[in-house]
C-alpha cells in the first residue's frame, strides 16, 4: 500500500473517531451503556420532508392504532380501495403487542399513538415513485411523518422510534433515509435506551401465570392486562389463527370464554392440540386488542422438545361439544347481569356491579333460531383479507335486530356464498358471541355448516 | 460503498492495534507460524473468570425463548459467563450495525452469520479464526464437577460433518474456518396433496416434469398460478448448481454467471412465467405461500410452491382446507441432486479490547449451542430448521416428534423429515466481498426477465446480465 494511501486512510480514520478509544482530548457525554458517546442528536428531526421530491405523499389521519409499527390510516379511495391504507412503517420492527406480548413492546405501541394522537398534521410518504406493499400484500410500507402541535417541523417517527431505542432495524439500510436510521440506532444503542437498556420494561409482565378461571378472567379482566394467566376451557371453535374457549360456572348457570390467538408461531404439537372438542390448559398473556375493541389471550406455546414444560398449553381431555347456548334477543341484546368486581388484583373484595349479559359472555359458544335475514352486507374491498365474509342483518323471533357476522364461507366446490345463499331467509344459526364496535354485541359464524336455512 | 467500507474496516483495525498498544487483545499468533490462523488459545484455556459476552442474532421472540431456555442450561456448566444477547433485526441489518460496531470497537462476541457477512468482517480481520480452538485438548473443568475438552473431539467433528454443514465454515478461501452452523434450512416442494390425488397428479421430480405438471394444472384450473417460487436468487443459484453452470467464484475473477449458459435457463423460466406457470415473490408481491394457502378458487391461487423449510408455517391452509405435501425440489438431474443450504451460521468477533478469556467463552458457548442435543432439538422443532449434528435424528425425542410429521398441524415435521433426506445434495456459495451483491443481482435479472415485455427476447437478457454483471464489478470495486 502507498504512503499517499496509507496517510488518506489515517485522516479518514481520524475523522472517524476511530482513536477514541485510546486518545480522548474532547470532553464526551459518558451514556448508560458505558461507552463515551458524542452529544445527543435528535435524528428524527434531522431530516427535512422534501415535498418536492419524486415519493409519493399523503396527509392522512388515523384510523385505528395497532403498535408500535402499524397504524391504519384514513386516505383518499384513489390510493387505497375503501379509503383505508394499512401502514406498516419502514425500516423499523417494534416488539409485538398484540398477537404476542413482548418486552417493550407496549412501550414502542403507546409512544406512537401519543405521537401521532397529539400530532396536528401527520403525511406518509412512500420510499419510491410509488406506494409499494409488504410481503404480506395487504399493508403500505411507509415513512410516517407528523408535526408535534405547536411545531412548523414535521418528524420522523419511524427514526425516532429507532432513536428512542424501542425498535430494531428492518432492512433500515436499504431504505431512503438508511443512513439517518442506522445512525439513531447507533445512538440508541451506544446511550442504551429501552431495548437496549439492562433495564426491566415496567409494562410487561415477568412472573409465573396466575391460575384463574375464565369465569375470573371475564369478569375481571381490566385487572389481568399485560400478565400471564393459566386456565382451563374447552376449545369450541376455531379459525383464523384463533380459538376460542369456554367454561362453565354452575354457580351462575353461565358459560365463561375466552378468545385465544395462537397466530402462525404455534407449529406441532401445540397445533395439534388447538382442536375444537378438546379441553386445554392454557398458558398466555391477556392483552386488549384495539382493533377488535376485545380482549384475548395470546403469546401461547408449546415446546415439542421439552413437553412437561409449565408453560406449555396441554391437553386435558377431548369430546367436549360446544354449549352453543340457545339465547333469544332480548337476552342478548339487553340483558343484564350482577358480577362480583375484584377492587384489585388478589383482593378477596368485591363489589357487585351491573354488566351488560353480551359482555359476560363474549367469547362463548352461543345458538339462535328463528332469525328472519332483512339484509346483507358483504366486505368487498379487494385489500381485505375478509373479502367476501357477511354481516347479515335479523330480527329475533321475539322482535330485536341483531347481527350475524359471518367469515368467508365457501360451498363444496370452492366457491364463495354470497349473500343471495340468506337475503330474506329465516335461519338457525351457531357460533361465537362477539363485539363489533359499529353494530355491538354479534354472532360469529365460521362455517356454512353452522347455518341452516329454516325457510 | 461497500469497497469503501472495507478499506476503512481494514485501516480502523491496523489503527486500533497499533494505536492502542495491544495485540488486537487477543493472542493473536505473535507471528508464530505453527498457530493455525489468528487466535492461539491461551495455556490456561478458560480459566473460570468472570466474563460478558454479547451475542448478536436475528432471532424472533419465540426462538429467543428457546435460546433463554438453553443460556440457564449453559450457565449452570459455566456460571461465570454471562450471555447479553440482542436482536439486531434482519439479515441486511446485522451485517450493517456489526460492520459500524467494528468500526468503533463495540462489536458483539457472537454474531449469527452468513458467508458474505464473514467475508467483509474478514477484510477487518475481526473474525476469530476457529481452528486452534477446534483442536485444543485443554481440559476444561464445569461447575457441576464434569470435563470437556475445550476443543472439539474427533466424535463431535463426524457429528457435525455427518450433519452436511461443517465444511461451510471454510469457504473463504484460505482453507481457515472461521463459522461454525447453528442451524440450516434448505428450500423443498410444497404440494397440495389432496389435489394432486385427486387428479390423479404425479409429484414432479425434474424441471420437465414440473412443466409438465404446470400444464396439466391450467388445464384443470385455468384460473390457477401452478407453481410459486418465493426466492428468485436461489432459483437462479440453484439453477447454475444443479446445470453445472459458472455463478461465482471465491477467488481470481469473482463474477462468472455472465454466460450464454446461464441465459439459457433464464429464458426458459420467463417462458413458463409468460404461459402463466410459475410465479416469484418480487412479481407476485408478496410470499407466494399466501398463493398457495389461498382457499378461494376464483382468484389467483397456486398448488405448489417452493419455499424455505423455515417456513412450514405458512404453508398450513386454514381450517385443514387440504393436505400438503413435500418432496424435494425438482432436478435437473436427480441422480446428482443439488439444494441449496442456508440458515444462521455463528462467528466470533474480535477488537482492541477484546481479552482471550472473552474469545474462549465465546467459543464455550458457540461450542455448546453446536453440539448440544437439547438445544439442536428444541431449536430445530421451534424453526423449521434442520440440526447441525447427525446425531440429532437418533434422539428419542426428536425421533418422536418426526414421527408426528402430516400434511396438517405437523408440516414443520415433516419438512425436517424431508429436508434431512438430502444432506448429500447441499451446496453453499463461494463467499468473498461481493457475493451478497451477486446474489441480490441474479434475483433481479431472473425477475427482470421474466416479466419485461419485449420484442427482442434475447435482446432483454443479454442487457439484463451486462447490467447485473456491471452492477457487481462496481461495488466490489
Amino acid at each position: 500500500m502507498s504512503k499517499r494511501i496509507f496517510a488518506l486512510l489515517a485522516a479518514l480514520c481520524i475523522a472517524l473517531g476511530c482513536l477514541a478509544g485510546c486518545t480522548n482530548d474532547e470532553p464526551v457525554k459518558e451514556t448508560e451503556g458505558g461507552s463515551n458517546q458524542a452529544e445527543w442528536v435528535d435524528y428524527a428531526a434531522s431530516i427535512p420532508l422534501d415535498m418536492s421530491s419524486e415519493t409519493v405523499k399523503q396527509k392522512v389521519s388515523v384510523k385505528a392504532y395497532i403498535d408500535g409499527d402499524t397504524t391504519h390510516f384514513n386516505v383518499p379511495g384513489s390510493i387505497s380501495e375503501g379509503g383505508l391504507l394499512k401502514a406498516r412503517y419502514l425500516a423499523v420492527n417494534t416488539p409485538e403487542s398484540t398477537g404476542k406480548i413482548e418486552e417493550w413492546g407496549k412501550k414502542a405501541s403507546n409512544f406512537t399513538k401519543s405521537r401521532l394522537e397529539s400530532a396536528s398534521e401527520i403525511i406518509i410518504e412512500s420510499d419510491d415513485e410509488n406506494w409499494n406493499v409488504d410481503s404480506t400484500g395487504g399493508r403500505h410500507l411507509v415513512w410516517v411523518w407528523y408535526k408535534p402541535s405547536g411545531s412548523d417541523t414535521y418528524r420522523n417517527l419511524n427514526i425516532e422510534l429507532l432513536q428512542e431505542g424501542l425498535s430494531i432495524a428492518s432492512s433500515a439500510a436499504d431504505n431512503r433515509y438508511g443512513e439517518t436510521c442506522m445512525a439513531a440506532l447507533t445512538q440508541a444503542k451506544a446511550y442504551g435506551l429501552h431495548m437496549h437498556s439492562k433495564e426491566k420494561d415496567p409494562d410487561f409482565y415477568y412472573g409465573d401465570a396466575i391460575p384463574v378461571t375464565l369465569k375470573e378472567l371475564r369478569t375481571n379482566i381490566e385487572l389481568y392486562e399485560n400478565m400471564k394467566v393459566a386456565f382451563e376451557g374447552n376449545i369450541t371453535y376455531e379459525s383464523g389463527q384463533t380459538v376460542y374457549a369456554e367454561e362453565y360456572d354452575a354457580e351462575t348457570d353461565t358459560y365463561y370464554g375466552m378468545t385465544v390467538y395462537y397466530g402462525y408461531n404455534l407449529t406441532g404439537t401445540g397445533l395439534e392440540i388447538l382442536e375444537p372438542g378438546n379441553r386445554l390448559a392454557f398458558v398466555g398473556s391477556v392483552q386488549y386488542y384495539a382493533t377488535g375493541g376485545t380482549w384475548q389471550v395470546s403469546d401461547i406455546k408449546y415446546v415439542d422438545m421439552r413437553p412437561n414444560d409449565p408453560n406449555n398449553i396441554q391437553l386435558i381431555s377431548s369430546g367436549h361439544e360446544a354449549a352453543n347456548r340457545l339465547t333469544d334477543g332480548k337476552t342478548f341484546k339487553t340483558g343484564k347481569v350482577d358480577v362480583e368486581i375484584r377492587s384489585e388484583l388478589g383482593s378477596e373484595e368485591t363489589t357487585v356491579e351491573t354488566r351488560d349479559y353480551g359482555a359476560m359472555v363474549l367469547s362463548t359458544s352461543i345458538s339462535m333460531e328463528n332469525l328472519r335475514v332483512e339484509s346483507v352486507s358483504t366486505t368487498t374491498n379487494e385489500d381485505s383479507s375478509n373479502k367476501g365474509a357477511m354481516t347479515l342483518s335479523c330480527r329475533t323471533a321475539d322482535g330485536y335486530v341483531i347481527s350475524v357476522r359471518t367469515a368467508v364461507l365457501y360451498d363444496e366446490d370452492g366457491q364463495i356464498i354470497t349473500a343471495d345463499a340468506y337475503r330474506g331467509k329465516t335461519i338457525n344459526v351457531k357460533g361465537i358471541v362477539d363485539f363489533y364496535t359499529y353494530s355491538g354485541y354479534q354472532v360469529k359464524v365460521f362455517s356454512p355448516d353452522d347455518i341452516t336455512i329454516v325457510r | 460503498m461497500k469497497r469503501i467500507i472495507a478499506l476503512i474496516l481494514l485501516a480502523v483495525m491496523a489503527f486500533s492495534l497499533a494505536a492502542c498498544g495491544n495485540n488486537g487483545g487477543n493472542g493473536g499468533n505473535n507471528g508464530d507460524s505453527s498457530i493455525k490462523g489468528n487466535f492461539a488459545v491461551p495455556a490456561e484455556g478458560y480459566d473460570g473468570s468472570e466474563v460478558t459476552i454479547k451475542f448478536a442474532h436475528t432471532m424472533g421472540a419465540k426462538l429467543q425463548e428457546v435460546l433463554n431456555y438453553h443460556i440457564g442450561e449453559f450457565n449452570k456448566l459455566y456460571p461465570n459467563i454471562h450471555i447479553e444477547h440482542s436482536s439486531y433485526g434482519g439479515w441486511g441489518d446485522i451485517a450493517g450495525l456489526i460492520n459500524t460496531e467494528i468500526m468503533g470497537d463495540n462489536q458483539p462476541n457472537i454474531a449469527y452469520c452468513y458467508p458474505d457477512h464473514v467475508a467483509n468482517y474478514n477484510t477487518a480481520w475481526a473474525t476469530v479464526t476457529l481452528d486452534e480452538l477446534i483442536a485444543s485438548e485443554i481440559v476444561v473443568t464445569r461447575d457441576d464437577g464434569t470435563t470437556e475438552v475445550l476443543g472439539l473431539t474427533a466424535e463431535e467433528i463426524a457429528d457435525l460433518q455427518a450433519g452436511g454443514f461443517y465444511e461451510e465454515g471454510m469457504v473463504y478461501g484460505d482453507g481457515l474456518m472461521y463459522t461454525m452452523p447453528l442451524s440450516k434450512s434448505t428450500e423443498v416442494l410444497y404440494y397440495n396433496k389432496t389435489f394432486f390425488e385427486e387428479n390423479g397428479l404425479t409429484v414432479p421430480t425434474t424441471w420437465e416434469e414440473m412443466e409438465a405438471v404446470c400444464k396439466k394444472i391450467l388445464e384443470l384450473d385455468p384460473k390457477a398460478i401452478p407453481l410459486g417460487y418465493d426466492s428468485e436468487d436461489n432459483m437462479f443459484i440453484t439453477m447454475c448448481e444443479q446445470y453445472g453452470y459458472d455463478y461465482t467464484s471465491a477467488t481470481g475473477e469473482h463474477f462468472l454467471f455472465n454466460n450464454d449458459n446461464c441465459k439459457s435457463f433464464v429464458k426458459k423460466f420467463r417462458e413458463w412465467y409468460q404461459a402463466g406457470y410459475i410465479t416469484t415473490e418480487a412479481l407476485y408481491g408478496s410470499y407466494t405461500s399466501g398463493l398457495f394457502t389461498e382457499l378461494d378458487k376464483g382468484i389467483s391461487h397456486s398448488y405448489m410452491c417452493v419455499g424455505s423449510s423455515g417456513g412450514a408455517s405458512y404453508q398450513i391452509p386454514d381450517n385443514k382446507a387440504f393436505e400438503v405435501g413435500v418432496a424435494s425440489i425438482p432436478q435437473v438431474d436427480p441422480a446428482n441432486p443439488k439444494v441449496i443450504s442456508q440458515g444462521p451460521s455463528l462467528c466470533i468477533l474480535q477488537g482492541g479490547k477484546t481479552t482471550d478469556q472473552q474469545v474462549v467463552a465465546s467459543w464455550l458457548f458457540v461450542k455448546y449451542l453446536v453440539t448440544n442435543m437439547g438445544f439442536q432439538t428444541e431449536f430445530s422443532s421451534t424453526s423449521g430448521y434442520m440440526p447441525v449434528i447427525a446425531s440429532a435424528q437418533d434422539n428419542e425425542a426428536y425421533k418422536t416428534w418426526l414421527d408426528k410429521a402430516d400434511g396438517y398441524s405437523q408440516l414443520t415435521a415433516l419438512v425436517i423429515k424431508t429436508a434431512l433426506q438430502n444432506t448429500d445434495a447441499y451446496f453453499t456459495s463461494p463467499a468473498f466481498v461481493g457475493s451478497s451483491t451477486a446474489r441480490t443481482e441474479v434475483g433481479e435479472l431472473l425477475a427482470n426477465c421474466m416479466a419485461t415485455q419485449s420484442s427482442d427476447v434475447d435482446g432483454l437478457i443479454d442487457k439484463a446480465f451486462n447490467e447485473a454483471y456491471n452492477e457487481c464489478k462496481y461495488h466490489a470495486g
